[in-house]
């Protein structure tokens, strides 16, 4: 069912027709008789339009340019995990991987400078969010729990990954603090603020995600731990905490300096067309297409087809029974789909304690019950979380079932299989 | 010109008004069977239930003398049992499109008992089942109270084990989150539910996943049992 906001409509039997107010125009005419005024047929039309326009002028050209930076914001970071896995030295990585992309990134930069001057901000914003990071990781560091690995990144880059790591030379030191701010925390900075919702939460959550991949790759390269860092449950968890420190102040610092900058889709989509189809041929509303913005005109419905005038008034007149304002299906929606984010939270895990003994280990919380434990345990918590932000965010909201049953088949699947003996079998080996 | 009038029972956009409900007067046979089969008849009788199982049943096993491992093991396999029952109570009056009074207290009393149920049968299976089934014998010889080492040791078993002792424990575990928010689209988000036929058909699909996985749980569950010796109850 459509639904029209602000629609005052008069009854032909509550305000008498009188011939002597007969709008000229025949699709008003049409439009009055079926009991919608005509000046609020025309200014829903272009209140419609006009909401639609803002919205598309408040929004920059987007998809591409927020993968090019998101990449090109990623590449040191990756080169230094490939790096530690082995695939190749840094040096080698840089020539082939960071130095495109920071080439890239200026490129980018210069020919889109609104977008530059965000990724300018998001790496300042990069830079003191690895400082605050730094002060509870030099503190671990001092207190004799951490070791500093930054200097191997200054060895590697520099003296290559056979060199004797002491004693460890000042140009190192020099050389893995300018990457670890400029090339990993600036860098990643410029990376969020492509993220279309900024703020500290999304930015606790950027710092989660680079946080367990940290956590992967010490758990799936033994021989990074050798090199970086030893893999324990200390270090995994100081290692998140300090990534949501990272997070939460490069979320906050770039909410506060940067105006949100939702998605906008560059080409038509099938679902905006088939919207702006339903626009044009039901409710003779324009779309914001550019082309419709330069014509700016405001279409009324035909006079010649009276399905459109009757579509606008089942708007206005819902059958019985389906008439009742209905409250938002969001509650329903987070709920069985933080089940189902559960379900797939559950199968990755499984999947990872069969696949790795380290993991297994992590997550065996009662060694007498094996991973088992820790794999349930954590999952419901990933279900318990997941459904208390869904609950904040869709509560009010009415969502399509259609496309949230997409999403909890796929995210049940993924758990399904994951629990699968055979598949992880054939991972374990 | 003139103005457009619609007949009385004709909606805008050509829809009618909806059947007028059918008389509720039924014949003897329609009465007796409502009488047989009315809420508050199926509520005493579910009380008369429990109260008879729970009164017969708690001296019986106290007199037994059952050890605490045996006590959870009961508990684990009721909570199975009545999962399952409460999955089944689920699909019969969540998957039809109808309602009446019968199938809503039906489908609100299924829901509670599939969360109370699911929960409570995960919970103990793992933190006290699966730790006494997988425990590592010190004598390799006497495999009688450790199952795992003892379907290992026989390569004809060994699947049970490998598979299904492993798939069981693991698939178990989606029937509660799953089991959750089927009860609370049902126990909160009845109108909406009842209301959006897109929404139940999600609710459906959560509640058959979460039905399918109990059976294969409590299925696998009841065949080890038979399969491997359990005399691991039997320690303190």
């Amino acid at each position: 069912m459509t639904s029209v906001r602000g629609f005052p409509r008069i009854r032909p039997d509550d305000a008498p027709f009188r011939r002597d107010r007969l709008p000229h125009d025949r699709s008003v005419l049409n439009a009055w008789q079926a009991g919608i005024r005509p000046s609020a047929l025309r200014l829903h039309a272009e209140d419609a339009f006009l909401e639609q326009a803002l919205r598309l002028l408040g929004t920059m050209p987007s998809t591409p340019v927020r993968l090019m930076l998101l990449t090109a914001g990623f590449a040191p970071l990756v080169s230094l995990g490939l790096a530690l896995a082995g695939v190749a030295s840094l040096r080698t990585l840089t020539l082939l991987l960071v130095i495109p992309s920071v080439i890239a990134g200026v490129t980018l930069a210069v020919r889109q400078p609104a977008w530059g001057r965000r990724a300018l901000v998001g790496l300042v914003a990069g830079v003191v969010a690895t400082a605050t990071y730094d002060l509870l990781r030099v503190s671990l560091v001092v207190a004799g729990l951490w070791r500093d690995p930054i200097v191997r990144i200054g060895q590697m880059l520099l003296a290559g990954p056979g060199a004797s790591t002491e004693p460890a030379a000042l140009s190192w030191w020099a050389a893995g603090y300018v990457w670890r701010y400029l090339g990993d925390g600036g860098a990643m900075g410029a990376a969020y603020v492509t993220v279309p919702r900024l703020g500290v939460r999304s930015g606790m959550v950027f710092g989660t995600l680079i946080a367990l991949g940290l956590v992967g790759l010490l758990a799936v390269a033994p021989q990074a731990q050798e090199q970086f860092l030893q893999l324990r449950w200390s270090t995994a968890l100081a290692a998140l905490a300090g990534h949501l420190i990272y997070g939460g102040v490069l979320g906050g610092l770039a909410a506060r300096w940067l105006k949100p900058q939702p998605v906008r889709r560059s080409g038509r989509s099938p679902r905006r067309r088939r919207a702006a189809a339903f626009n044009r041929s039901v409710q003779g509303w324009p779309d914001a297409s550019p082309s419709s913005m330069r014509s700016r005109t405001v279409v009324l419905p035909s006079p010649q087809d009276p399905a459109r005038l009757r579509a606008l008034q089942d708007a206005e007149h819902p059958a019985p029974g389906h008439s009742a304002p209905v409250s938002p299906n969001g509650g329903v929606i987070a709920a069985v789909i933080a089940a189902a984010a559960g379900c797939a939270a559950l199968g990755v895990l499984a999947l990872g304690a069969a696949a790795n003994a380290t993991v297994a280990a992590m997550l065996t919380f009662y060694p007498p019950g094996g991973p088992l434990t820790g794999t349930s345990t954590l999952a419901m918590l990933v279900y318990l979380l997941t459904w208390a932000n869904l609950y904040v965010r869709f509560a009010d909201r009415d969502l399509d079932p259609t496309r949230s049953l997409i999403v909890t088949v796929l995210l049940v699947t993924t758990g399904l299989l994951g629990t699968f003996p055979p598949i992880q079998n054939l991972l374990s080996g | 010109m003139t103005l457009q009038s619609r007949p009385p029972g004709d909606l805008p956009g050509g829809r009618l008004l909806p059947a007028t409900p059918p008389s509720r007067e039924r014949g003897w046979r329609g009465r007796r069977a409502a009488r047989l089969t009315h809420r508050r008849a199926l509520l005493v009788g579910g009380l008369v239930s429990a109260v008879c199982a729970v009164g017969g049943g708690l001296p019986l096993t106290a007199r037994a003398g059952l050890t605490a491992r045996q006590w959870l093991f009961v508990a684990h396999s009721a909570s199975g049992i009545v999962l399952v029952h409460a999955a089944a109570g689920g699909v019969a009056t969540l998957l039809p499109g109808t309602s009446s009074h019968l199938r809503e207290w039906l489908r609100r009393a299924s829901a509670i008992t599939l969360v109370a149920g699911s929960w409570s049968a995960v919970l103990l299976g793992t933190w006290s089942g699966y730790p006494a089934y997988q425990a590592t014998p010190p004598d390799p010889g006497d495999l009688a109270a450790f199952p795992q080492a003892w379907l290992r040791e026989r390569p004809e078993l060994s699947w049970w084990d490998t598979f299904a002792m492993a798939w069981k424990v693991q698939i178990g575990w989606v029937c509660p989150p799953l089991a959750t928010a089927v009860a609370t689209a049902v126990l909160l988000y009845g109108s909406q539910v009842a209301r959006d036929r897109r929404l139940r058909v999600l609710v459906r699909v959560a509640l058959v996943v979460a039905a399918a996985s109990a059976a294969v749980a409590a299925l696998i569950g009841v065949v080890v049992n038979i399969l491997a010796p359990n005399d691991y109850l039997r320690q303190p």
